[in-house]
This record gives structure tokens, C-alpha cells and sequence, in this order.
């Protein structure tokens, strides 16, 4: 499986990460959208300033037109008034109102209530014509003196709706329901939240300082930019889950690979066990071997000396106990080998009483002069082992206790095997110092040892290969004779 | 050979092989399995060599070898091992063993061994024999008498004996010619040699 329960976490983070990109995306379409805005906004405003430019243009040819008028007629002024007002359609009115009233200006005049605004407001008129709010909120004149001086004769006024300025066919604005205002006087607006957008702007026209103002408010949903949104999603979902999938074949081949190591310093260690357990029973085995030889040595040259005399009766027997003895002494030698070779031998259904006496047997020429008390049951004892391996580990359990009991008056050692529930037994216990209880706990770690030559390995073999058994060893807390006692376990077969 | 060979190893067929192997030469052995069952025979045994296997339980052969010098036992003994062990063998020559023998032991080897304790034992016959026969000497002799060969045997002169025990010289001299006469020398030096060997 790919993914595990224990994965839930890794899942946890995705969602949460994917989250972040969602809000990293919606930051990103709200920077968008306001970039948006400002230039639509700024369009926008180079267009108006455009198109404001334009009044005074056209106020100058007015005025020009009025002043080359001859008195009565201003035919040329209402010329160019309706052209200017048929081309800008935005300009509804214009008119020339008399200052000092000394004409009668009845065609291009406005009625005398408005005549007398526009004449009021002239006389505020100084470098730059004068511009002022009118009748509805978007509409506006604008007035100038002609000539510029106190001495004006006219005033002209053109009155445009801003509205119309401001209809510059930009879907944008209308498609985002922005409201877009031509304020006079300046009345500069500041945001007040985050989903307002606000662009506040003055016209760079001398004689008509408007101030652009325009409102975008955007809705929550114009953040969510779906295509954007799945595709980062998407994105960032193959990434993360790539590496996730990188990561965990790299931790499973770190695990595999450390697997390969420790299975290496496995065999590693059971063949050092074999190796150590071997040079342990060598001696033994030089011993073993003694005693037959001896035997047959002595037979041997017994016999030659009897044929020497002439007495033959006796050989028939001699020759059958050197006989003996060379069988016995290969038994001993394919015990050995037994127990040498490098691979490990087949697991199989063993009587453990049988086992722990073979053990026994090696040591006994060992163990002299120690006494050694053997207590086993009358029936058989099944265990699924290895027959040698077990045997190693009571045969170094046991060599372990003759050392330490080295210098001690009777020495004593007591093994017995025994059946406790559902588990196998073998305790051996010796009635020497014991196990110090400030090493008690680290007895089976390795390369812990007291002996001046030892390798500290032997009990720590021993540990696994019993645990290898489907066992375990300890040292008991009672120590029967008085010394240390070990413990080994092991499951019974059942049947 | 005179004596008997005692042989103490728990090995059976080592006792077997060895005992067959003696009695080709017309050595007589006599064996035991441990070394209690040896030590509680000691008594009904005449002079015989011992020989001991080093590993036993209950108690090396080279400890039981010390127990039968605290003993007193003067019996050879030749020490039997399956090492070369140069300690073992440095012990077993202290304590007294007249030979360490290797396993697989050699006939020769032992048969050579077992001569040399055999004449060890005649040795040790012969030292008893003539000690009982002093024993007997000195049995003759009077308390007097006794006291002059003491004397003599510390190097007084008769007249240094007659201040001494407040006898006349003449008295001790007449003690010396009669204990040298029962004891068949006259010589100082022998004499000396013969209360000695008593105490």
C-alpha cells in the first residue's frame, strides 16, 4: 500500500498547503484585479483629459469669434457654437452673455436668470476660466472672459454633462458596476476596506481641475479565478504527491538496505558464535579425545607384546575394545564437526533432555573438580530447535559457571530441566560470587565481560541464538545454590 | 617387579587398556574409579606406586597428591594428564611425583616410570628395615645409656659428660664401650649418624 493509516498526517498537510495555494491564489486575482482597475482608471483619465483639453480649445475659438463679431450679430459665434455642440455632444449649451449689458444677445443667450449666474461667476474669472457645478450633479459650466481683462465685454459659457466625458465605451467599468465621477471642487475619497478599490485622481487641466474619482468594488467571487485556481491546485497536488512518492520509496530502499546490513551482521554474528563456541570446545574436545586414545595406544601395544610371547588368547577381546574406542573417539570428532559448520543446521522437533546431556558430556572432563547435579524429567521434552545451536548455549552457560567457580571450596553446579506450563525450562545454577548486581542488567550485552582474555561474547550469543529458538534467558533473581542461576525458556511444541 | 601399581582414573577403558598393557610386563595393577574409594583403601594397602589421572572430581590428582604427602604416605607417585600443562607438571614435581605422564601414554614411558619407583620403593623398604633395626638397637640401650649417646651425639667430651651428669669418667666411659658394643660401632661419627636418625 502506498499510502498507510498512519499516512492520515500527510494528507493533513496536503489539504492544509492546498489551502495556502487557494488563499495565494485569490491574493494573487485581487492584486490582479486591482491592477485591472488602475488601468482601466488610468485610460480612463488621459481620455477625459483628453477630451477636457478640448473645451478650452474651443472656448478660445469662441471667444475669438465673439470679439470679431460686428456688435449685433454673432452669426459667426452661433456658427461654430452649433458645430462645436453637434460635434461634442457632450457640450449642450453654449452662450455669450454681456458683461456690462450693453447688447442684446437673444440668440445665444440663456435666459436672464442663468445670464445673471454666468455674469456673477465671470467676475471671479482671473488666469483660468472659472468652472462651476450646474443644475445636475454632472453637469458643469464653464465660463471665460473675452477678452481676459477688466475690461471683458463678453462672458462665454459652455456647459457639458460629465457623464457623457466619462462614457468612454470601456466595457470594464460598466461590466463591474464602477462608479466614476467628475467632482468639482476636489474632493478627494480614500478606501474603506479591502474590497474597495479606490482611484482618486485630478485632471492636470488648468482651467477645469476636476478629480476623477471611481469606486470598483469587486465581488468575493471575482477572486475565485477558477481556471487559475485548478490549474495551481493541480500543480501543486502532482508535486506534492511526486515527492511524497519520492520520499517514501527512498525511505523504504533506506530500510530494505539497513535490513540487508543487519541481516549481514546476523550471520556475521552466528558465525562468530560458531567460531567462539568452536574454540571453547576445543579444549574440551582435545580432552575427549585423550581418553580413547590413550586406551588404544595401550591396547595396541599390549597386543604387539602378546603376539611378542605368544599369547594370543586375550587379542580376540583387545581388539574389540580397540575397536570400541576408535568408534567412541569418532563420535566425538563428528560431534565436532556438528558443531563447525559455517551454515546453520535444519530447526527440528527435539527432545531437550537429550540436547542438555550431550552438552553435559562435553563438559564433564572440563568440569573437574566441580560437582554437578543434573535433574531432568522422565518423560521427553519436545522443542522446536536447533539441536546444536541450544546445545552451545548450555554447553557455554555451563563453562561459564565452572569458571566462576574457580576458586571455590565444593564447588557445585545444578541443572535442571523441567516443564512449566506451556514453556520448556532449563536452569543451571552454580554456588560461586554470582552476578554483580551493578552488572546485572548489561550480563547480555555485548563485549561486557570479566574475564582479563574474554571477548564479552558468549553471552550475548547466547541470547540470540535461544531468542533465535523462539525463547528467551535471563538471569533469576533467585539464586538457588547461592551463585548465579540462568534461566532459558522455551515454547513447547504442542501436540 | 615387587610392588603392586595403585591406578586412579574415571575413565574405565583407561583403567581397562593400562591394567591389560601392565600385566603383558607382569606388573600387577589395582584400580580405582575416585579418589575416596582410594583413600579409604590406604590402610589395607602394602607399599605400591600410585598413579593418578590430574582431572577427578571432587578433587584434582594433584590435591589428592598433596593430602597423601600431609599424610605421610613415601609411596612414588607418578601424575597422569590429558595437557601438557607446564604448571600441572611444575606442581606435580614440587609435590614430590617422581614423573608426569601425557596422554597417550607411552608403554615405555610407563614401563620406565614404574622401574624407577620400583627402586624408589626398595629404597624406602630398605630405609624402613634399617630404621626398624635401629629402633630395635636403641630399645637395648638403658636409660643411661640413652643419655651418653644423646650427649655424645652433641659433641661432649667424657669428661664434659661426667661434669654434666655427675658421674665419674670412668663411669662414662664404661656406658660408651657398652652402648658401642650393642650398637656395633664406636666411631662418634656414627654414632651421631644413629641418634639422628631417631630424632
Amino acid at each position: 500500500m502506498f499510502l498507510k493509516k498512519s499516512d492520515v498526517y500527510l494528507l493533513i498537510y496536503w489539504a492544509l498547503i492546498g489551502l495556502l495555494v487557494i488563499v495565494a491564489c485569490l491574493f494573487f486575482q485581487y492584486q490582479q484585479l486591482k491592477k485591472d482597475f488602475i488601468n482601466h482608471g488610468d485610460s480612463l483619465y488621459r481620455h477625459v483629459t483628453q477630451l477636457v483639453g478640448q473645451h478650452d480649445a474651443h472656448l478660445t475659438a469662441l471667444s475669438a469669434a465673439a470679439l470679431a463679431a460686428n456688435d449685433k450679430n454673432h452669426d459667426l459665434f452661433s456658427e461654430i457654437a452649433n458645430s462645436v455642440k453637434t460635434y461634442y455632444p457632450r457640450i449642450k449649451n453654449i452662450w455669450l452673455v454681456s458683461l456690462n449689458n450693453q447688447e442684446q444677445l437673444s440668440n445665444v443667450s440663456p435666459d436672464q436668470a442663468i445670464a445673471y449666474e454666468i455674469n456673477k461667476l465671470a467676475s471671479q474669472v482671473t488666469n483660468s476660466p472659472v468652472l462651476s457645478s450646474f443644475g445636475a450633479s454632472s453637469d458643469f459650466i464653464l465660463i471665460k472672459r473675452s477678452p481676459n481683462n477688466k475690461n471683458a465685454k463678453y462672458a462665454l459659457a459652455i456647459t457639458f454633462d460629465t457623464n457623457e466625458l466619462l462614457d468612454n465605451q470601456d466595457d470594464f467599468f460598466i461590466k463591474n458596476n464602477i462608479e466614476r465621477r467628475l467632482v468639482y471642487p476636489s474632493k478627494p475619497i480614500a478606501n474603506k476596506g479591502l474590497f474597495e478599490f479606490v482611484y482618486s485622481r485630478v485632471l492636470p487641466i488648468e482651467s477645469q481641475r476636476f478629480t476623477l474619482n471611481m469606486i470598483y468594488e469587486p465581488k468575493i467571487s471575482e477572486l475565485f479565478n477558477i481556471p487559475v485556481l485548478l490549474l495551481s491546485l493541480l500543480l501543486f497536488s502532482m508535486i506534492y504527491w511526486l515527492s511524497v512518492f519520492y520520499w517514501k520509496t527512498r525511505k523504504k530502499t533506506q530500510i530494505a538496505l539497513e535490513q540487508v546490513r543487519i541481516s549481514a551482521l546476523e550471520s556475521k554474528l552466528a558465525h562468530a558464535s560458531r567460531v567462539n563456541s568452536m574454540g571453547e570446545m576445543a579444549s574440551g574436545l582435545a580432552h575427549e579425545l585423550t581418553q580413547p586414545l590413550t586406551s588404544v595406544l595401550a591396547l595396541s601395544q599390549a597386543s604387539k607384546r602378546l603376539l611378542d610371547q605368544g599369547k594370543t588368547d586375550q587379542l580376540p577381546y583387545i581388539t574389540g575394545q580397540i575397536i570400541e574406542q576408535v568408534k567412541r573417539g569418532s563420535g566425538i570428532l563428528e560431534h565436532f564437526r556438528n558443531w563447525s559448520k559455517p551454515k546453520s543446521n535444519s530447526t527440528a522437533e527435539t527432545d531437550l533432555r537429550f540436547v542438555v546431556k550431550q552438552a553435559i558430556s562435553l563438559i564433564n572432563k572440563d568440569i573437574k573438580p566441580v560437582q554437578l547435579l543434573v535433574d531432568m524429567p522422565e518423560h521427553e521434552l519436545l522443542v522446536n530447535i536447533d539441536s546444536v545451536e541450544i546445545e552451545q548455549v548450555v554447553f557455554n552457560l555451563l563453562k561459564n559457571a565452572t569458571e566462576a567457580l574457580h576458586d571455590i571450596n565444593q564447588a557445585k553446579i545444578k541443572i535442571s530441566v523441567y516443564k512449566d506450563n506451556s514453556k520448556a525450562v532449563i536452569k543451571i545454577s552454580d554456588n560461586g560470587l554470582g552476578i554483580a548486581k551493578d552488572i546485572e542488567s548489561t550480563v547480555f550485552a555485548p563485549f561486557v565481560t570479566n574475564k582479563p582474555d574474554g571477548t564479552g561474547l558468549g553471552l550475548t550469543l547466547c541470547q540470540r541464538l535461544v531468542e533465535r529458538a523462539g525463547g528467551d534467558i535471563k538471569v533469576s533473581q533467585k539464586a538457588d545454590l547461592g551463585g548465579a542461576t540462568f534461566i532459558i525458556n522455551l515454547p513447547i511444541i504442542n501436540k | 617387579m615387587k610392588y603392586p601399581v595403585y591406578l586412579l582414573d574415571d575413565d574405565e577403558s583407561v583403567r581397562l587398556s593400562l591394567s591389560i598393557l601392565l600385566a603383558t610386563v607382569n606388573i600387577e595393577t589395582k584400580l580405582f574409579a575416585d579418589p575416596k574409594q582410594l583413600l579409604s583403601s590406604l590402610h589395607g594397602l602394602g607399599p605400591g606406586c600410585l598413579i593418578l589421572d590430574i582431572r577427578m572430581p571432587f578433587i584434582s590428582g594433584l590435591k589428592l597428591q598433596k593430602q597423601l604427602v600431609e599424610q605421610g604416605i613415601e609411596w612414588p607417585i607418578i601424575i597422569m594428564s590429558g595437557h601438557g600443562d607446564i604448571e600441572a607438571c611444575r606442581r606435580a614435581f614440587t609435590q614430590g611425583a617422581i614423573d608426569y605422564l601425557v596422554k597417550p601414554i607411552d608403554e615405555q614411558d610407563l614401563i620406565d616410570a614404574i622401574q624407577k619407583a620400583q627402586v624408589k620403593l626398595d629404597q624406602i623398604q630398605q630405609s624402613l628395615a634399617e630404621k626398624k633395626e635401629i629402633a630395635n638397637l636403641l630399645d637395648s640401650l638403658t636409660k643411661r645409656e640413652l643419655e651418653i649417646l644423646k650427649l655424645i651425639a652433641g659433641g661432649f667430651t667424657s669428661k664434659d659428660m661426667a661434669n654434666a651428669l655427675e658421674i665419674s669418667i670412668r663411669t662414662v666411659e664404661s656406658h660408651r664401650a657398652s652402648l658401642g658394643n650393642k650398637l656395633g660401632t664406636n666411631s662418634q661419627a656414627e654414632l651421631t649418624k644413629i641418634w639422628l636418625s631417631f630424632h
